[in-house]
């Protein structure tokens, strides 16, 4: 049983500000994901939690225990490295061994724990191997089985993937949901890569420049971001954006009114609109037109990516299952209205 | 295609040209004195008579290991290179560095700099100022300091204390070698590593021992090399404070040859002392470069 709460935690190096009173709930069991651009603060955020940095200001608490100036190996978290961080002096069963050493453990114990982990994790014949020994793959599967053996509370991930190659990136993806599952324990990951992002988390929290953007489901930050930053963040290819300015007390794109209220008081909104909600086939009277060049189709293997320009020499990307055109031909696409989310001159997303 | 194979190896060879002037310098100025020492170590050769000499063959050496003034200076030089090198300058060059590492980086640099200051200080100096600080008669600045507390003069430059003294200034003195060599060796350690040792639980003690030291193997094996052969030719430092007395308390291997050869003229004598240093330090660099291979 564990979940983690930051309180109002401030983060300064020198007179940088690193993190922003930031607040935070990771629920117990829960595989949260913290998402963000590289010096968004996310790594710091899990040092912090890790007891690896205090904050300057504000409270951690594991369970509604205080545990700010907590020592990390009172706090009961293992952490995984980005760059594996195994000892390099000691072999893979010694690396394991280190951390139940620590807590004095006898051999017994600790052999047939890292005889369990090993057998789980398929490192069973790399025991007495070196870390210079291994693959990038197994070296991380060894720093897995050392967070592992210690059957800690937490689970803090640091961009474990990110040093490893394509397909044992998925690999060690699906193994690591499947552990998740498996052990019912708090994971907390930080990543930089919104699709792992998507794929293992219960919920996301995205974070830039030290503030919390927004948290939520997968689902709930991709199709209902809070604001321009987020959306343009989620999603592969980008979402595609058009910022429109009033025009006779109202906003419209290619003679269609965009439908709303609270329009009022604004004086310029943004639509964002994903690759895949931009129509090929009008559906309702709101979707509204654009009138496009083709300018280059990428076979996904499911579909299309199809790259084109508007009229106003706008690059737009569309993903579509059909692309019976040619490049240089001219169309017109649908922006689709049920699925356009709206932004303020401020970037936060309005409701329509 | 012969012809083109025998030009390219001509102009390989051409390279090796290059080497020639290297090759030259080291052959005059390294490899034949070297070859004269061991030649006189042979030889009854006095400074008074250069010219005149006779081989007495391994009655040089046979003298010395004869002698109690040479066993007691080899048994002065362990101690010396112990104490002074191994313990004091690597193993707290180690310490040192690894507090620096944990401190701010303003802070690191100015400690750094400091210590750094007494390595480029020029032995001679050094000696100067340590034997001013040590002095008994006339009292020297520690005396003093002793003297404000009504605590009685000590003289650090006694038979009993000198060897004490002079490793201590010789570790004063290249301290800040060692701690160069560790920082760049810890600098090296990637920082995750440490964080992964103080998630597992080490403390700063344990980590320091299971995981700093053997990370350091290999600048550890780099420093005490060089600080051994420093340390095995040390005399300038040595010779000012003591000059290797009193009562040869203080009378490493070099100025033990020093004076054998420039007080007593016995060249042959001195060549001879100089041999052996050659092959103890050339024993030691082994030693180092084997316990090396391992990795």
């Amino acid at each position: 049983m564990s979940s983690v709460e930051m309180k109002n935690i401030t983060k300064m190096y020198d007179k940088v500000t690193v993190l922003k009173d930031l607040n935070l709930k990771i629920d117990d069991q829960e595989f949260f994901v913290l998402l963000g651009p590289s010096g968004s603060g996310k790594s710091t955020t899990l040092n912090t939690m890790a007891g690896l940095d205090t904050p300057t200001s504000g409270n951690i608490l594991f369970d509604s225990e205080d545990v700010t100036y907590f020592d990390p190996n009172k706090r009961g978290v293992a952490m995984v490295f980005q760059d594996y961080a195994l000892y390099p002096h000691m072999n893979v069963y010694k690396n394991m061994a280190f951390p139940l050493k620590m807590k004095r453990y006898k051999n017994d114990y600790i052999n047939k724990k890292i005889n369990e982990v090993a057998n789980i994790l398929g490192i069973k014949e790399l025991l007495k191997r070196l870390p210079r020994e291994l693959s990038g793959g197994q070296a991380q599967r060894v720093a897995l089985g050392r967070a592992l053996v210690r059957d800690p509370k937490i689970f803090l991930l640091d961009e474990p993937l990110s040093n490893l190659d394509a397909k044992i990136r998925s690999q060690i993806r699906n193994e690591l949901k499947l552990i998740h599952n498996d052990l019912k324990k708090t994971f907390v990951y930080v990543t930089h890569d919104q699709q792992e992002a998507m794929y293992l988390g219960d919920r996301v929290g995205i974070l830039n420049d030290g503030v919390i953007q927004q948290v939520g489901t997968p689902q709930e930050v991709y199709s209902h971001p809070k604001n321009l930053f987020v959306a343009k963040f989620l999603g592969e290819p980008e979402i595609n954006i058009f910022e429109l300015d009033k025009n006779d007390g109202g906003f419209k794109i290619g003679g269609v009114p965009v439908d709303g209220h609270n329009f009022d008081k604004l004086n310029k909104i943004t639509i964002g609109i994903r690759p895949e909600n931009i129509l090929l086939e009008k559906k309702s009277e709101r979707d509204m037109p654009l009138k496009i060049v083709i300018r280059a189709k990428e076979f996904t293997g499911s579909g299309f990516i199809i790259i084109a320009s508007t009229d106003e020499g706008k690059e737009i990307r569309i993903i579509s299952d059909q692309a019976n055109m040619d490049v240089g031909d001219l169309i017109t696409a649908y922006i689709d209205y049920e699925h356009a989310i709206l932004f303020d001159e401020q970037g936060d997303s309005i409701n329509k | 295609m012969l012809k083109a194979a025998k030009k390219k190896f001509n102009m390989q060879n051409l390279i090796y040209l290059v080497f020639i002037p290297t090759f030259i310098y080291l052959g005059i100025f390294f490899l034949y004195p070297i070859y004269l020492s061991i030649k006189y170590s042979f030889t009854n050769i006095s400074l008074t008579d250069i010219g005149n000499y006779t081989y007495l063959g391994f009655l040089n050496y046979h003298n010395l290991f004869t002698s109690g003034t040479f066993i007691n200076s080899i048994y002065t030089t362990v101690i010396f290179l112990v104490v002074s090198a191994i313990i004091g300058q690597m193993f707290l060059g180690i310490v040192v560095a690894y507090l620096l590492s944990v401190t701010q980086k303003y802070f690191r640099l100015i400690i750094t700099s400091i210590i750094l200051v007494a390595w480029a200080t020029p032995q001679v100096t050094a000696g100067i100022m340590w034997y001013s600080t040590l002095s008994y008669i006339p009292s020297g600045t520690v005396n003093v300091f002793l003297g404000y507390f009504g605590i009685h003069s000590i003289n650090f430059l006694s038979t009993h204390l000198a060897l004490m003294s002079i490793i201590i200034a010789n570790v004063w003195l290249g301290l800040g070698f060692s701690v160069l060599i560790f920082s760049s060796g810890i600098s090296g350690i990637s920082p995750s590593i440490m964080k992964a040792s103080r998630i597992d639980g080490a403390n700063p003690f344990t980590r320091f021992f299971r995981i700093v030291i053997p990370l350091l193997k290999k600048s550890i094996i780099t420093d005490l090399l060089l600080i051994t052969l420093f340390t095995l030719g040390a005399f300038t430092l040595v010779y000012v404070m003591t000059g290797g007395g009193p009562v040869n308390s203080t009378n490493i291997m070099t100025i033990y040859q020093y004076r054998t050869g420039f007080s007593l003229f016995s060249l042959g004598l001195a060549n001879a002392i100089g041999v052996i240093i050659i092959v103890l330090a050339l024993a030691i660099s082994i030693l180092y470069l084997i316990s090396l291979r391992g990795d």
